[in-house]
């Protein structure tokens, strides 16, 4: 589960996050959308302990994040927009080094499972030059579930991928969710995606929550009674149509 | 020519704006500091200086007597040689990525494009001309000697840069129609061979020697450089401006497709910078390889050392086991036979061998945790995703630190068999205490305290990079400037300052221990005993710098420190 509350977080004079609150239980996805600057992505860096939160509190798994960051460091796993690897490190010894700073014992049983699941088990040899885009995403997702994460973060999880990339990661994500019990968080700017694998919305905007709810509960709030408001429309309308 | 105006737009405005966002970001006291000493630098370094002291300077003095008209043709000539012997592989004409971009399927002619690359190679080699007339102590205060210079250095480097550029594309004709780089490498040196001794037969009985022959275009390059008055060395300008222009027209009208080549380059310039930018710093070597991993990581080893088996992967495949116990094998082996064979002066060399290989250690010790950046400064491009691990900041920060210490260990450990193994008793009576024990115990002891005195020295870089991100990134970026030069600077005084507060308490200890011991046991005792201190010393000063960076590195936001 991920608890967050009253998260704030300044650079100095700007504010990027303000006073947000919010929870995922297990099994949820929650779809983190906003327009460009609105606040998401350093939403999910305070939200995985990457950087500091300026006030408020965050607790993983019920583990508090400013407490005891390495005890909520090991519940959770983030994957990044941009697939970063270890250009020297092959994929198994990728997984190596992540079962090393996971304390996964014995975990190549475990990894040649992943691999094999995720098809790049006959890439455990090469380095990360030699793995297209969803290769290496591929990588990332089997580096960061091989320690069993409770809670997940996705940043634009389908950047750069091709068609059936994207619908094996579609697949993961409402997998791990629905059958892991896993609580995640998704930031993208793909409505679409949101509508297919969202249990939840948090709509942000400079930095403050917009809407928070379910999807139907979300679209309702900014329907005014209409009927097929797509949440594209949605958006439009909570956002004001505009960045600032 | 309105393709020359847009291409010359084109360079202007790129010099205008860079010149522009280097003056505009002095306004962040990062870059204004580093600006400031990097102008201090060079107004003591080139102007403040007497005499000609500076290596150019110096250099300038030497050309200017007796023949060294000769010298300096002789070297030019050399530099040609290589280019045809051992060219780079750069295309002869290098487009950047976007040069490629816009310039390739713009409505522009294989001519035009030539003409924008040669011209802009030309004004790269008077912006090198000025530099070199900076350097050069005699133009100091003398506008018009600073001009005669300025022009003497263009028509040097452009001669040069034309030269390359020349012989890179007839190389790429050459090889485009089979002829290899060994034929090729052949064919130059018989051709050499050839026009020197056909000159010996047939022009030295003039007067010219067949050297002279071969010599002479130099000679007219250099020519400006070294004339003695403004009246001669206008004379000698026409004919090296006329050997530029041939250049020119060679290079103008050889027919080389140059497009893929200049894609290619582009490319790898292009990855070149995202790694710069990325922090990963310059791989020299090609593409890495697949490597097995230097150590079984197994489950019971620390997390630490999961950092230390992914750097040391990281490292130059030749960093390793066997190549090391190869070379103590080979350094053992070569000193002692040295040290065995008096007649052959053996302890001569080899006591030259052990002076140049502390003078190594001693910069490794300065200039080596600059260097090495398989740590924290490769890896801070990645930030986030260690802030990730469930890891506190100061074991992430002791795991970065292990590799490039065990390496630079090893190295040091080298220098010190080989200077150990020279280390001869100084002449006369004075040298009883020179005994084979207290050799042995110097020895020992330094090599004991190397691994620890090299992690103090790589915690400098490391706490620059984690105080300082963005001058570490700047650092490491393409970009140059009066700014970048002095925050380089600041980081090697950092260095050397460190290393003296870092030296003073254990120099004090071990030394105290020494003195107040040595009547006891004796001195190779004293000297085992002291490195008890010594190394107490050192091991709190790296538990107190790796906690420090510890902590910094868990409130480290590349965001915020990056976002000036």
């Amino acid at each position: 589960m991920i608890e967050v509350n009253g998260l704030t977080k300044r650079y100095g004079d700007f504010t990027a996050v303000q006073d947000l609150t919010f929870t995922v239980q297990p099994g949820e996805v929650m779809g983190l959308v906003g327009p460009n600057g609105a606040g998401k992505t350093t939403t999910l860096r305070c939200a995985t302990g990457i950087i500091p939160a300026t006030a408020g509190s965050l607790r993983v798994a019920g583990i508090d994040l400013a407490a005891d960051p390495v005890a909520a460091k090991r519940q959770l796993a983030f994957f990044p927009d941009e697939p970063r690897l270890f250009e020297h490190l092959t994929v198994r010894q990728h997984l190596a080094f992540a079962a090393k700073i996971y304390h996964v014992r014995q975990h190549e049983i475990r990894a040649e499972a992943l691999l094999a699941e995720l098809e790049i088990a006959d890439k455990g040899d090469q380095l990360p030059a030699e793995l297209s885009r969803g290769m290496k995403q591929k990588l990332v997702i089997a580096c960061g579930l091989l320690h069993s994460p409770k809670v997940m973060y996705f940043d634009e999880p389908l950047t750069g991928l091709d068609p059936l990339g994207i619908r094996r990661m579609k697949d993961t994500i409402k997998r791990l969710a629905r059958e892991e019990g896993a609580a995640i968080i998704l930031s993208s700017h793909l409505l679409s995606l949101l509508e297919e694998i969202c249990t939840h919305v948090l709509i942000m905007k400079k930095g403050r929550r917009i809407a928070l709810g379910t999807l139907p509960e979300v679209v309702a709030q900014f329907s005014h009674g209409e009927t097929d408001v797509s949440l594209e429309e949605v958006f439009i309308r909570a956002t004001g149509g505009t960045e600032t | 020519m309105h393709v020359f105006r847009a291409l010359l737009y084109l360079r202007l405005m790129s010099l205008r704006n860079a010149v522009g966002h280097q003056v505009r970001r002095l306004r962040q006291p990062k870059y204004l500091i580093g600006a400031i000493a990097g102008a201090a630098y060079f107004w003591f370094f080139f102007f403040r200086q007497t005499g000609a002291g500076n290596p150019v300077g110096v250099m300038s003095e030497i050309l200017k007597e007796g023949r060294v008209e000769y010298f300096a043709a002789a070297m030019f000539t050399l530099y040609l040689l290589v280019t045809w012997i051992t060219p780079s592989d750069k295309p002869g004409l290098a487009f950047s990525e976007a040069e490629v971009a816009f310039l390739f399927p713009a409505p522009l002619a294989r001519r035009q494009l030539i003409h924008y690359k040669l011209l802009n190679g030309l004004l790269m080699s008077l912006f090198g001309a000025f530099f070199f007339t900076l350097l050069s102590s005699t133009t100091r205060g003398n506008w018009l000697g600073a001009l005669r210079t300025l022009g003497a250095w263009w028509s040097i480097n452009a001669t040069l840069s034309l030269h390359n550029t020349a012989a890179a594309l007839t190389i790429t004709r050459l090889s485009a129609a089979g002829l290899g780089t060994g034929r090729r490498r052949a064919l130059i040196v018989s051709l050499l061979l050839a026009a020197l001794t056909t000159g010996a037969f047939f022009v030295d009985r003039d007067g010219w020697t067949s050297l002279e022959i071969l010599l002479w275009p130099a000679r007219l390059a250099v020519r400006p450089f070294l004339a003695d008055s403004f009246g001669h060395y206008l004379l000698a300008l026409i004919p090296a401006a006329g050997l530029v222009a041939l250049h020119y027209i060679w290079c103008h009208r050889l027919e080389t497709p140059f497009e893929e080549a200049s894609i290619a380059q582009a490319q790898k310039l292009g990855e070149r910078i995202t790694r710069l930018r990325a922090g990963k710093g310059l791989r020299f070597g090609g593409k890495a390889k697949a490597q097995r991993g230097p150590f079984p990581l197994g489950d019971r080893l620390p997390p630490e050392f999961a950092f230390l088996w992914k750097n040391l992967l990281a490292a130059p495949s030749y960093l390793n086991r066997k190549v090391f116990l190869g070379a103590a094998a080979i350094i053992y082996l070569g000193m002692t036979w040295l040290m065995n064979h008096p007649a052959d002066d053996g302890p001569k060399i080899a006591g030259a061998a052990g002076v140049i290989a502390l003078i190594l250690l001693a910069y490794l010790l300065i200039f080596g945790p600059q260097l090495a950046r398989n740590d924290l400064r490769g890896d801070i491009g990645n930030a986030d995703m260690l802030k990730a691990y469930p890891l506190p900041g100061w074991r992430i920060v002791l795991g970065s630190l292990l590799a490039p210490a065990v390496i630079m260990t090893a190295v040091a450990w080298l220098f010190l068999l080989m200077a150990g193994l020279a280390l001869l008793p100084p002449s006369g009576d004075k040298a009883l205490w020179f005994t084979p024990q207290f050799r042995i115990a110097l020895v020992a002891a330094l090599a004991v305290i190397m691994p620890a005195l090299l992690t103090v020295q790589l915690l400098v870089p490391n706490t620059a990079t984690l105080l300082f991100p963005a001058w570490s990134q700047t650092a490491r970026s393409m970009g140059g400037g009066m700014d970048v030069m002095g925050q380089r600077m600041i980081f090697f005084f950092g260095q050397i300052l460190c290393l003296a507060a870092a030296l003073i308490p254990a120099v004090v200890l071990g030394g105290g221990t020494i003195f107040l011991t040595q009547w006891m046991i004796g001195l190779p005792a004293a000297i085992a005993l002291a490195v008890i201190p010594v190394l107490l010393v050192f091991i709190g000063e790296i538990c107190l710098g790796v906690w420090f960076l510890g902590e910094r590195f868990e409130k480290l936001d590349l965001s915020s420190e990056l976002r000036a």
